[in-house]
């Protein structure tokens, strides 16, 4: 029989094996539901930010329709289908909504990404202190020192929330740090659609705004990110986070996925 | 296509106990091996914050709250309805009864691992339940103080089934009944529908 | 096997997507999305529309959904797969093979449903306001990695 053993260290093999087993069973048992549901509603939050921000900028006419200026579609159709027809512009209005976004002026799209980055904190904050309350036997987070914090990040916290981990952890040890995800799950599928613009733009115009209107989008795991260290002791002022695309070496991004892949520039100031 | 409606419409009919047992295996089979799994903590966590976030911005105002959550619902409706169709091949309900199966034991299950119970059928056969234990969404949830009475947590759910259900012709109205997080027995949703949409013909044909 | 064309309706009776390959076996060759084929649309659409009108009233709807799955002419196939969201997916062929009733499947799983269902850059619904429905609409489905996994998943079957 081994004696009881420390939570978090490794002593004859055979407790810390056995208490790994037990946390893995545990998390298995857990509840689940569908990844795809959860990440439709992650995504799902950028074109919600928006609309938030329009709502409350704007007056609602008669009807309780939100009138969108230039992009007001019909908000009366003839014919008994008139339901079926406003709601059918709603979901067109959501891209649409996504390229206005793109082109808002600096103080509104701003105020958008805040509220995006905003979510991301709150939710990476939780969403941290609920992995530590599930004293997973191999991370010890007393005395975490900040690159622990980070593999923490790249590994656990991106795993649970997208299914993946980071690919690489870059830091010159002095309190700055880059986490590349070449093929950030949520985006994995966009591709603009040319149809919904007005005008028609070469391929290589195509990508660039196509890059543009997924920016929004880079603000929630800078905020899972922000909320992460946040919960671990470092405050959200003395945290930089900035997401930059980064460019996919050939051997290793996966076939098809979005062209490009994520750096998270992360800088600490030291306390 | 032309809806007809089965003379018997209680789910212990045994003509139709074979389709239940067969919509309930693929709701199962799906989930099981088909789906790649999250902690559904992490989901609740995620839509509670958006709710509070919700009601942060909108200071107190629920209707608007209630509305915004239906709508961001009804967006994701439009989209799940055809992940659903395209990993289980069903085609259209040919009767309302059918459709709440298909609801209750495929979607629900498939999508957040639940299969609420079916239930509160009115005598006109065109209204049903959806009847959880606790509100599905709402793990370790406390409503602030004055949304009790105004504030459907959940309400994204009402949006998700009004807009997916019209995508196969199902013009229904969706909302919350009761929900235990106000207090009450039981969390329901009420599917009633207005009508089945006609399918759109070319102009001119008519 | 030779594959001629590959189409997509949607509920409001557009085409959304079309892909002709007007040499048989040449990849390179032929429309996309073409406005030349707007006619050609129309017809197909009306023909699918009628066999489909007609069976609904002879078949016994107690028998379930009866969709138009193929129909045979003198030199081709058309193969029709329809969701219960009211999209159609079609293609056109020889007679090598019986049966593409999996290959539409396949585009409507892992290329629609991937590109444009999971893609928050493209909408779900085409007819942008009531003047697009009926078979008025003329957009269509443009976006880049749509359409080369349509050639990805359909080349192999040029030849």
């Amino acid at each position: 029989m081994s004696q009881a053993s420390v939570p978090g260290v490794a002593n004859d093999g055979t407790g810390a094996v056995s208490q790994q087993r037990q946390y893995e069973l545990e998390q298995e048992a857990m509840p689940k539901l569908n990844r795809t549901v959860f990440q439709m509603v992650l995504n799902e939050i950028i074109p919600m930010a928006y609309a938030v921000e329009v709502s409350k900028t704007v007056q609602k006419d008669e009807t309780g329709e939100v009138a969108m200026g230039s992009l007001s579609l019909e908000s009366t159709v003839p014919g008994d289908d008139n339901t079926a027809a406003r709601r059918m512009r709603s979901s067109v209005m959501a891209v649409y909504n996504l390229a206005k976004l793109a082109e808002e002026d600096e103080d509104k799209y701003n105020s958008v990404l805040k509220r995006i980055e905003s979510l991301g904190t709150s939710i990476g904050s939780k969403i941290s202190d609920m992995l530590i309350f599930a004293k997973n036997p191999s991370i010890s987070f007393k005395n975490m020192d900040l690159l622990s914090v980070m593999k923490f990040i790249c590994r656990d916290v991106w795993k649970h929330v997208f299914g993946k981990q980071i690919d690489n952890l870059k830091t010159n040890h002095r309190g700055t740090f880059y986490l590349i995800d070449l093929d950030y799950a949520p985006i994995q599928d966009f591709t603009v659609e040319p149809s919904v613009l007005e005008e028609q733009l070469s391929e290589e115009d195509l990508q660039i705004y196509e890059l543009k209107l997924v920016e929004p989008f880079l603000q929630f795991p800078v905020g899972i990110i922000k909320g992460v260290l946040h919960s671990l002791g470092h405050p959200l002022d003395k945290v930089v986070c900035l997401a930059t695309y980064a460019d996919k070496p050939k051997e290793k991004s996966k076939v098809g996925g979005f062209p490009k892949g994520i750096n998270f520039h992360v800088q600490i100031t030291n306390n | 296509m032309p809806q007809s409606r089965s003379s018997s419409l209680s789910s212990s009919n045994p003509a139709n106990a074979p389709q239940v047992r067969h919509l309930k295996a693929l709701g199962d089979d799906t989930w099981k091996n088909k789906v790649e799994k999250v902690n559904a903590e992490f989901f609740h966590l995620t839509y509670g914050t958006i709710v509070a976030q919700l009601c942060e911005e909108y200071a107190g105002d629920y209707a608007r709250v209630n509305g915004e959550l239906f709508q961001i619902g009804y967006n994701l409706g439009v989209r799940l309805i055809e992940d659903f169709l395209a990993r289980t091949a069903l085609p259209r309900c040919d009767t309302f009864l059918k459709t709440s199966e298909v609801v209750s034991k495929c979607a629900f299950k498939i999508f957040l691992n639940l299969t609420p119970e079916v239930a509160h059928w009115n005598a006109a056969r065109d209204s049903f339940d959806l009847v959880f234990g606790e509100n599905p969404l709402a793990e370790h949830v406390e409503l602030p103080p004055g949304a009790s009475g105004q504030l459907w947590f959940s309400n994204v759910l009402c949006g998700v089934l009004r807009g997916a259900l019209e995508m196969v012709q199902l013009d229904c109205d969706v909302e919350f009944v009761s929900d235990t997080l106000r207090g009450d027995m039981s969390t329901d949703i009420r599917v009633k529908l207005n009508k089945v949409l006609r399918d759109e013909i070319p102009a001119g044909e008519d | 096997m030779t594959v001629y064309s590959f189409w997509i309706f949607d509920r409001h009776c557009n085409c959304v997507f079309d892909r002709e390959w007007t040499i048989p076996s040449e990849a390179r060759s032929g429309t996309l999305n073409s406005r030349q084929n707007d006619d050609t649309a129309k017809l197909l659409y009306g023909m699918l529309f009628s066999l489909q009108s007609i069976t609904n009233k002879i078949a016994d709807p107690a028998m379930g959904a009866n969709n138009v799955q193929c129909i045979t002419m003198g030199n081709f196939r058309v193969h029709a797969f329809k969701t219960a969201s009211g999209l159609w997916f079609l293609l056109l062929t020889d007679f090598k093979q019986q049966n593409y009733s999996q290959v539409l499947q396949h585009l409507y799983s892992e290329v629609y449903v991937k590109y444009v269902v999971h893609n928050w850059l493209s909408p779900v619904d085409f007819a942008f306001t009531s003047d697009e429905t009926q078979g008025q609409g003329f957009r269509k489905i443009h976006n880049r990695r749509f359409v080369a996994a349509v050639e990805s998943v359909l080349q192999p079957m040029l030849v």
